[in-house]
């Protein structure tokens, strides 16, 4: 799984038009100085040699060095990954708050007008582009109120705490109508299931049924879907960083494509896929821990 | 104690089909004593389960049931009840699949704990402890063990257990059952019959009782309902509704039934299939199947007519079956 | 991805479906016309709306979309320039104008290919079994494991930027909640007993598979065409707002809003109207979209 990662991250090199080495040296670079930087890099040697060589240094935890900064792209991939860490943690928070209680209201109340009301703003979140809603955000709370930076990540933890909070709401907008829908759908089916039957039938109020009868179930299967919605919210985190000038791994990926510097994108983006995996691998533990009929395979 | 327990008159429930209304249950009426066990017979689709559920309001989402309900939880006159009110508070429910009926994501014991821990306001080690002590009522061995583990751990009969002590935790004076024995294996459904009926002894309890299982139902119950096409076509004692019936349909029914028949090949299957309860037609529901239907029987109107102190049928030709 | 979460809960292979022979009945067009719901109405005229203006973009357009004009940079809504000018003084209602002519095709064929896609392979997986479905399910199990989006990015940045690239890119990887669908659907429709009729009569395969099974399993995939025709929209807009999409001076929604964004503090509806617009045609083409999906659930 993951060397088929890899290998398509490692293929991004071979199908590039154009000579990085070149890229390299510059335009004014005579012919000799090009062909002993090629030298030098390696890349001369047969494809599956260099395939090889990318491999066995990726095990090492080396991701080659930067054609823009010269720095290695591990170091740049370091200082950002905080930033990212922050906004997708404090936005799948933000997404938690807003998709439950959305979602139960919705299911409690299928067919009302609070489901109406749920699913037409669904259906708004839906078709609202995220970077545009980080610009209006900017624009109708940032600006008129002063209590958030326009942009940044600022240094202390308290300036990281403001910096972060319009950027991880933007994420929790665009998220948020996907969580709804599932989770609506699979707390409506607890409720029509037998055991929330016999939740009913020995009595208490409601808020006690859904916490005790309904909201573990029904997050089961929306755990899966979550994890499934992380290949949108690291591009919604790209996005977002971008709007925000957060100085993220998403920004990074952006800058890094903009500026052709070709090693940093093969960095992030197996970076990106290696986070994939990762919330993969906790969705399978997070669902083993609601559901006590799933065993975790060793 | 000349109170009934429980009055049920002229309940209808309506349901929605594909935007269209339907009647599965057309005005049900009956009474229970304290301490009785009442069987409903019928066919799938006649309305047994969905009278069962209507008593709780716990009806599948659309479902809507309108009648007279009266039930009285302290000895007194029977008096109307939203179902709210007796959750938990005189009236407990058991289902037909123990697996569906639990909370997969609740350890038994805790399940059964709920019940004590929201009405009487017991701490959480009282309830647990009251808990273990229903787990060894309904004769589940060595409970302090097994109240920690998952329903999906126990075994079918097991699993019918620990519903019933759900049940029992509120101290219901009506349980009501839901074929709580058709998903079990042969031996285990005698087991959960007996645990029934030991109960309904040691705590005074009426019992409601929904099969299409007659045997089953003849074994356990004392009084016997039968319902068809949503309606009861008749009641009375069961050992009495079951050697001489009183309606053609129940009399069918017994000559499916294969233990009241002497050999299999008497077996006889009833021709023709239930109305559809979309589009029921007046008269007896009955009669296109009755092998005994005459004339006057689609020109009736349902009413069940008493034919001694204790039975009623919906039959206006009943003497027809007394026939040899 | 995005849309594969509630596509690929819709259709177990073993589940009977009454819609199957729904197409049998014939209907006349005015009854289909009154149930139609007010939504899909409303739906289907705002995204009428905006082909029309994609049509007649030269007629509702006051002025030429790439035309620089020096002097009246950033200009204030006029009589002249209704929505005011951007920085290079281009008029910006007529630019949001000619935008409808990039993002409305491409979000279209942002949907539609890999639709097309998804459908074919999908079809062969399902209907010829054996290795070619082990291979086409294999592919697919490697591209699903991939954040789409970020690996779109890279292969943009590969391909060189512009609208073939995204277009291919968003083909290559977007067609798999298509195939599965379609293949599930296929090995259901294959197991009726019609099919089993057909081929005893003599049909050839292919026939069997674009009489009988065709038409069953497009409405299905068709149903999701709309809501994937939004992600490919706001997508393409927001590649184009980080600068990998569509290269300027074209005018498209998404890089006017990354324009727009410096200027918020004073002409804040040069960032705000074309996110607008987007929304209009996401909101549109969702409506028509539940319309669909409710029509066959029916």
């Amino acid at each position: 799984m993951m060397l088929g990662i890899v290998l398509v991250v490692f293929l991004l090199l071979q199908i590039t038009p154009g000579d990085p080495v070149r890229q390299i040296v510059g335009l004014r670079a005579t012919q000799e100085q090009l062909e002993e930087v090629r030298a030098e890099m390696g890349l001369d040697d047969h494809v599956l040699v260099q395939y090889g060589r990318y491999v066995g240094q990726l095990a090492q935890g080396d991701l080659g060095y930067s054609y823009k900064s010269k720095k290695p792209v591990t170091s740049m991939i370091a200082d950002r990954m905080v930033v990212t860490a922050w906004l997708l943690t404090a936005g799948v928070l933000m997404t938690l708050l807003i998709s439950i209680p959305a979602a139960i209201a919705a299911a409690l109340y299928r067919g009302k007008a609070a489901d109406q009301v749920i699913r037409g703003a669904g259906l708004l979140g839906l078709s609202m582009p995220a970077f545009w809603v980080g610009v209006m955000l900017l624009l109708l709370v940032a600006l008129p109120t002063g209590w958030f930076p326009p942009g940044g990540f600022g240094e202390t933890f308290g300036e990281h705490v403001r910096s972060i909070f319009l950027p991880a709401l933007t994420l929790a907008i665009g998220s948020s109508p996907f969580i709804i829908r599932s989770l609506r759908a699979s707390t409506i089916s607890v409720l029509n299931s037998d055991y929330v039957a016999t939740g009913r039938s020995i009595g208490g109020s409601r808020s006690r049924l859904v916490r005790r009868f309904v909201l573990r179930n029904a997050a089961v299967s929306s755990v899966t879907v979550l994890a499934l919605e992380i290949g949108f919210l690291l591009f919604g985190a790209v996005v977002i960083e971008t709007t925000f000038a957060l100085p993220g791994l998403g920004q990074g990926l952006v800058l890094a494509a903009r500026g052709r510097d070709l090693p940093a994108i093969q960095g992030y983006t197996l970076l990106f896929a290696v986070i994939v995996v990762a919330v993969y691998l906790l969705s399978d533990i997070a669902q083993a821990m609601l559901d006590p009929r799933v065993e975790i395979e060793s | 104690m000349s109170e009934h327990l429980l009055e049920v008159s002229d309940l209808h429930v309506t349901m929605q089909r594909r935007g269209l209304p339907i009647t599965p249950v057309d005005g049900v009426s009956l009474t229970l004593d304290r301490g009785e066990i009442l069987g409903i017979a019928g066919e799938s689709g006649s309305g047994k389960t969905l009278t069962l559920r209507s008593i709780l309001g716990l009806l599948p989402k659309g479902g809507v049931a309108e009648g007279d309900l009266r039930f009285s939880n302290d000895g007194g006159r029977p008096a109307p009840f939203e179902p709210t009110e007796v959750h938990g508070h005189g009236i407990s429910i058991i289902f037909q699949e123990p697996m569906t009926a639990l909370n997969p994501t609740m350890r038994v014991g805790d399940h059964i704990a709920e019940g004590p821990r929201i009405h009487q306001g017991m701490s959480k080690a009282d309830a647990r402890t009251r808990a273990i002590e229903l787990m060894r009522l309904v004769g589940i061995p060595s409970p302090e063990r097994r109240a920690r583990m998952w329903p999906h751990q126990l075994s079918g009969g097991l699993r019918q257990r620990v519903m019933i002590a759900t049940a029992l935790s509120t101290e219901p004076k009506l349980l009501l059952c839901d074929e709580p024995t058709t998903a079990l294996d042969v031996s285990v459904q005698d087991q959960i019959l007996g645990l029934l009926q030991e109960l309904r002894g040691r705590l005074e309890m009426a019992i409601i009782f929904v099969s299409h299982d007659i045997a089953v139902l003849g074994e356990l119950c004392d009084r016997l309902a039968i319902m068809y096409a949503g309606q009861i076509v008749e009641i009375g004692p069961a050992d009495d509704v079951i050697s001489q019936p009183n309606h053609p349909y129940t009399a069918a029914l017994m000559a499916s039934v294969p233990s009241f028949q002497g050999t299999s090949e008497e077996l006889q299957g009833i021709p023709g299939h239930p109305p559809d309860p979309g589009a029921f037609a007046s008269g007896c529901r009955f009669a296109p199947r009755c092998a005994f239907a005459r004339d006057d029987c689609t020109q009736t109107t349902y009413e069940l007519r008493p034919t001694s102190d204790d039975r009623a049928t919906a039959c206006i030709h009943p003497e027809v079956l007394a026939q040899p | 991805m995005t849309a594969s979460g509630y596509l690929e809960s819709t259709s177990e292979p073993d589940s009977p479906d009454p819609s199957l022979d729904s197409g049998a009945i014939p209907i006349d067009e005015r009854s289909i016309w009154r149930r139609i719901p007010m939504k899909g109405k409303i739906g289907g005229a705002i995204v009428l709306l905006y082909v029309l203006v994609a049509l007649f973009a030269p007629v509702i357009a006051t002025h030429d979309p790439i035309e620089i004009d020096p002097i009246t940079r950033l200009a204030s809504p006029t009589a002249e320039h209704i929505l005011g000018t951007d920085e290079l003084g281009r008029d910006i209602f007529s630019r949001i104008v000619y935008a409808t002519r990039i993002d409305l095709p491409l979000g279209f064929l942002g949907a539609f290919l890999p639709a097309l896609l998804g459908v074919a392979l999908g079809a062969m997986a399902g209907y010829f079994g054996g290795w070619v479905d082990s291979v086409i399910m294999r592919v697919s199990d490697i591209v699903q494991a991939f954040p789409a989006y970020i690996l779109i990015i890279a292969l943009v940045f590969a391909l060189g930027q512009g609208a073939s690239s995204i277009i291919f890119a968003f083909t290559i990887l977007g067609w798999v909640a298509y195939a599965r669908l379609v293949r599930s659907e296929v090995l259901r429709v294959r197991g009726l007993d019609y099919v089993h009729a057909a081929r005893v009569a003599g049909l050839s395969r292919f026939r069997i598979l674009r009489v009988h099974v065709f038409p069953n399993v497009i409405s299905q995939a068709v149903v999701y065409l709309p809501s994937d025709i939004v992600f490919a929209t706001l997508a393409l807009a927001a590649f184009s707002f980080l600068g990998l999409g569509i290269p300027p001076p074209t005018p498209e929604w998404g890089a006017m809003i990354a324009e727009g964004q410096p200027f918020i503090r004073t002409n804040w509806w040069f960032a705000t109207v074309p996110g607008i617009v987007i929304v209009g045609l996401g909101l549109g083409m969702s409506l028509v979209g539940e319309t669909a999906e409710e029509a066959l659930e029916r």
